[in-house]
């Protein structure tokens, strides 16, 4: 039975969602990364400036431990790899689920950093000045992850990768 | 050179994928994917991983949330009720939770008050009157809706909005005159109200109440500080009220008692604590 009301209590589903794309779709670690990030945000909820958007100021605190934690366990949740079991709470169909855990282990297997914002970007649909700010990175390094963590997941899902460049399709990076 | 010939940068390609390209520019780079193959795959296979991802964790939105994802009710002892009752502490919005909760718990005749998963509306009624505050007090051009020169008829028409007698304090003895007031959206069918002073210097305060969602303990002065604005709040009644500024905390509590004390003697908010305020 929930009796504290609180505005963080509405983010929750949101940072589960999150989470859940750092974890490469592993439920258990990613619902410890929200309880660390909640137990967090409430400690510093004074630091909160009213007015201001709640959501990127979890992520940011949810990033920060984040990057902590992938130090602290690279091999256990960094590297996950593809046979580790993903659970699907309510898969649509078969056919979804396996895509769902295809698309899904195969961002767990990107770097952290790219990871993060590839979550941030396509699954959160954060800005491109929001996931710089929550990230604490530049802008033009947010541009660039997104593209080698875009390039990287074609490779992993099995897709030929890109191309040699060409005149027409000149990829700056 | 034509504006199709035009390079393409990763970034104009990242800002399609996600729908932020300018369109102009978007139609163009579709325009030299029809002759370029490997461009259209690439578009196609980022489009597809975009929509693919998205929809892999929709679900997560939907899901139940565990447990010890939530503050726990004081209703059986386990170590989730102290976290949750250390996280209150914490915050700064004491609001007597864990009192006002056994209070209702073990109150006769409201066993089923207690039952009810309804979270008591104190620490959100606080949160909303602060958050008020840092939205109109900056206001220079209008921060009230009503200005005190027609109090008459700020006081009538706020009565009416939240079906009680209400006049705005008089705080000139405490050097805050009255600059006005305006209704405010707060829960279906309680909005709230918020009158607005200022002193000589131009610092400005504010009063904010409403009725609450539910019978609630009275309270004494409650403290809560969120950023650089600081509420007192307390309850009397079904009716919360909150006093905010930046004042210091003494001048604040000063200024609470003050208004506090002719509340209960009816002189500047006539309140009768006895009536129902809502007919």
């Amino acid at each position: 039975m929930s009796v504290f009301s609180h505005p963080i209590i509405e983010q929750i589903p949101r940072l589960r969602r999150y989470a859940r794309a750092l974890t490469g779709g592993k439920k258990e670690n990613a619902d410890d990364l929200v309880q660390d990030t909640l137990e967090r945000a409430y400690v510093k909820w004074h630091l909160f400036k009213l007015g201001t958007d709640l959501r990127p100021w979890l992520f940011s605190i949810m990033h920060n431990i984040f990057v902590n934690e992938v130090s602290l366990l690279k091999h256990r949740v960094a590297m996950s790899s593809l046979d580790d079991a993903i659970t699907m709470s309510t898969p649509a169909s078969q056919e979804n689920y396996v895509q769902a855990r295809e698309i899904l282990a195969a961002v767990g297997r990107l770097p952290p950093e790219l990871r993060e914002v590839l979550a941030l970007v396509a699954v959160e649909e954060c800005s491109y000045a929001e996931t710089a700010q929550i990230l604490n990175i530049p802008l033009g390094t947010v541009m660039s992850r997104l593209f080698r963590a875009r390039s990287q997941l074609r490779v992993l899902t099995g897709e030929p990768a890109l191309a040699r460049v060409r005149p027409a399709l000149r990829l700056v990076e | 050179m034509t504006l199709t010939q035009t390079p393409i940068h990763n970034d104009e390609l990242m800002a399609l994928i996600d729908g932020v390209l300018h369109p102009d520019r978007a139609w163009q780079i579709e325009q030299l994917a029809q002759h370029d193959h490997e461009l259209a795959a690439t578009i196609a296979t980022f489009r597809t991983q975009r929509r693919e991802l998205h929809a892999s964790l929709a679900p997560v939105l939907d899901e139940s949330i565990p447990a010890n994802l939530l503050p726990q009710a004081p209703s059986r002892f386990s170590m989730q009720r102290v976290a949750a009752a250390m996280v209150w502490l914490a915050i700064g919005v004491t609001v007597g939770s864990l009192s006002s909760w056994q209070y209702l718990a073990h109150r006769d005749g409201a066993p089923a008050l207690a039952q009810r998963s309804i979270p008591p509306d104190l620490p959100r009624f606080a949160h909303q009157a602060a958050l008020a505050h840092v939205v109109f007090a900056p206001e220079v051009k209008h921060p009230v809706e009503v200005g005190s020169m027609d109090e008459k008829g700020l006081n009538t028409w706020l009565s009416k909005r939240l079906q009680r007698t209400l006049q705005a304090p008089d705080l000139t003895r405490l050097g805050f005159s009255l600059m006005g007031g305006r209704l405010l959206p707060a829960e279906i069918n309680r909005p709230a109200a918020q009158f607005m002073y200022e002193d000589r210097q131009g610092q400005r305060i504010t009063v904010y109440l409403r009725s609450l969602a539910e019978a609630t303990p009275e309270t004494a002065f409650r403290f809560a500080e969120q950023g650089v604005v600081s509420t007192f709040y307390w309850v009397e009644g079904n009716w919360g009220y909150a006093l905010t500024g930046e004042l210091s905390r003494t001048q604040l509590l000063q200024i609470a008692h003050a208004i506090h004390d002719r509340l209960s003697e009816r002189e500047l908010l006539k309140v009768s604590a006895n009536t129902p305020f809502i007919q």
